[in-house]
This record gives structure tokens, sequence and C-alpha cells, in this order.
């Protein structure tokens, strides 16, 4: 589960995604939108004047929050396959998405 | 249901694509490439000469911000890239977002991306050609706004149908315009003399082993599947299609390969959001 927030530059976090394009005074885009932050590319923004920020990041949740995404996913994923009850491929693949998604929820 | 007369008559109407991308295409189609000229050609059309520009600086082709110029960006890119960012501008050029009635422009992009990205990905893994996957991929659903932008009122019936059938788009196609926009596309992409690799996807990704066998259309057929399992966009419809079995088999790729490989699709999907970005 990703949330999206505007933030100061020593609040971003390595593994952060840039939510929207990040410009230089003169509205050149410096980093496009959909970057993943890593060490060099910090280091370089750290270098420029850049007040805030929007990116992506991993929201954390409580384990109601948990239980509720897992069971509104699976309801989801289930509706998807809802016409594939009795074809044992697609029931395979319907647990494998399933098992993906419920791991970047944990 | 559409006949045949009237179905020529619509596709006759749609527009050739634009002459610079052709120009482009019969440039780079030659034995002997002149990169010197090509440049020439495409600097004649800025919107071409910006989507270069904004893909080499992509994350996806890992020069973010360092491309400045045209001849760079054409380096950093390789002939083949340069073809099917052309191609792909122009057929984008060719069906405007303003023109859609039944499609979100953007989600229907999103959704070819991710099959573009998983088709990339997966052709690597499977040592195939995963530049020609990726092309495939981005292309492999046009038929769907051919038929939105040209097909208008018949279009929103199929659209109705679907709804209350709560089926696939090709489904409600077949049974209300008794032709889906595999043969939509299929029929248009030959008018625009795309390559046959890419004109067999759009035909064939939905039943590949009905077609003749052919491995990118196996890899967009499990891409798009894919995208739609990772949700990425909208494909038209909220339902899963059949997997083929003999395509997995095909690419000696399993279940399992699939589940490894949505983690790589969605890392590398956020960093090439760019290469839609108008």
């Amino acid at each position: 589960m990703k949330e999206k927030l505007t933030i100061t530059l020593a609040e971003v976090k390595l593994g952060d995604t840039i939510a929207s394009d990040i410009t230089d005074n003169i509205g050149n885009c410096i980093v496009s939108e959909g970057i993943v932050l890593d060490d060099k590319l910090l280091t370089g923004l750290l270098k420029r004047d850049i007040d805030n920020l929007e990116v992506f990041r991993n929201k954390q949740l409580s384990e109601e929050e948990k239980q509720n995404k897992i069971a509104e996913l699976t309801s989801q994923v289930d509706s998807r396959f809802h016409n594939m009850k009795d074809v044992p491929i697609m029931q395979k693949l319907k647990k494998i998405v399933v098992q993906y998604r419920i791991q970047g929820i944990e | 249901m559409l006949d045949k007369t009237e179905l020529k008559k619509i596709i006759q109407n749609v527009p050739l694509l634009p002459m610079s991308v052709t120009t482009i295409i019969n440039e780079l189609n030659k034995e002997k490439i002149e990169l010197k000229k090509l440049e020439k050609i495409i600097a004649k059309d800025p919107f071409l000469t910006g989507r270069l520009l904004a893909s080499a600086n992509s994350p996806f082709y890992g020069f973010s911000g360092q491309v400045n110029s045209l001849n760079e960006a054409c380096m950093v890119l390789g002939v083949h890239s340069i073809r099917n960012i052309v191609l792909t501008a122009g057929i984008v050029e060719n069906l405007p977002a303003e023109r859609l009635c039944h499609f979100n422009s953007e989600e229907f992009w999103h959704h070819s991306l991710g099959t573009a990205i998983s088709a990339s990905v997966i052709a690597k893994k499977t040592n195939h050609d995963s530049e020609a996957a990726f092309t495939a991929g981005l292309l492999h659903d046009i038929g769907k706004l051919i038929l939105d932008i040209h097909f208008n009122e018949m279009f929103g019936q199929v659209i109705e149908y679907r709804d209350k059938h709560n089926c696939l788009l090709i489904e409600a196609e077949q049974h209300v315009l008794g032709v889906t926009h595999a043969d939509i596309g299929a029929l248009v992409s030959l008018r625009w003399k795309l390559p046959k690799i890419i004109i067999n996807v759009i035909n064939q990704y939905h039943k590949p082993s009905d077609g003749e066998e052919d491995v990118i259309v196996d890899i967009v057929h499990v891409a798009s599947i894919i995208s739609r399992c990772l949700e990425i966009g909208d494909p038209g419809d909220s339902v899963t299609p059949m997997l083929n079995e003999k395509s997995l088999k095909r690419l000696n790729f399993t279940i399992n390969n699939l589940g490894d490989a949505f983690h790589d699709i969605e890392i590398l999907y956020e960093k090439s959001l760019s290469l839609i970005s108008t």
C-alpha cells in the first residue's frame, strides 16, 4: 500500500518513489515522476535548492486495517476470476495473485 | 452487426500515419542507415524530437536527465528503440484522447504500458527479443481505441452488453458487432503498414494457439493477463481472460515463474511511466 506524501528533502527516505516531476527554478525537469530514490539521486538533489517534493511511500497499516485490506483485495481478485471457477490453471493464477498482493499489504 | 461494406468504409476513413512517421520508418528500413540523415528528418518534427528526448531521459533507459540533444538521444536509444518510439508516437497522435468516448486514454495506456513492461520482462527471462515484445505489448490493444473513435455509436452498445453480462470486452464486441477489436486493430495496422510481428500480436494475442505459432504473440498474451492481474490501468473490462497453457509451455514458463516476475514488472513499470506521459 503506497500513500502520496508532500515532504521536505530532509524527510525523504531511500526507496521513496517520486510522485510528480521535480523541476529546477526555471522549470526544467530534473527528476521525472516514477523514479525510485537511491543514494546517488538523493546526493544530487541535496546539492540543489529544493523545498518540497511529492513522493509515494509504503504506508504502515494497523492489524485491523491489514485484515480489512486483505478481505477487500481477496474479494476483488475473486470477482476478476468469477468466470473461471472450474479452471485449475486460472485458480492457481488467482492464488498466486492473491499471495503476491497480500505480501504488498504486509 | 457490422456488414463487410460498412466495415471497409470505416476502416478506409481511419487516417494514415503522419507523413513524418512514414518517412522516418522508411529511412530506418533501409539496409544502410545514415544516422545524420535520420537525425535531420527527425529534427523537422518537434513532437517526435520531444518524444525521443523524453524517452532517452526516462529511467527506463538509465540516463535520467543526462541526454540533452537529439544526437545523444539517438545514440542512447539505438535504431530499434527509435523505430518503436516513432511508430508508437505516430499511432498515439492518430488516436487522440479527446476523441475517445468510452475509454479513459490515460488508463488505457497504463494497461498497455503494463503489458509492454511485462512482455519485455518475460522476453528477457525466456531469451527472446525484448524490444519487439515491448512495442507489441504497447500496441496490442489499439483496436479498442479505433473502435471507440471510429465506431463510436456501436461501441456504446458493446459497452452496454459488457456491463449487462459482466463479460470480456472482446466477447461483447463479437456478440454486438460480429467483429472484435483484434480484427479491426489488425485491419488498420495493415493499412498503416505496421511490422508483421505487431499485426500478428494485435490479431492473435487473445487466442495464441489458434494462430500460427509466434513467440511474441505468446509473450503478449501472457503479458496482457499479468497487467490485468497487477491491476495496471484499464483494459476495458474487469474479468480475467483464460490463460493459454500452450503459450506458457512454448515459452518454457510456469505459473510460478509468473508470480516471480510480478515484482520486477511493478518496479520497471514505475520507472517507465514517463514513456507514456504527454
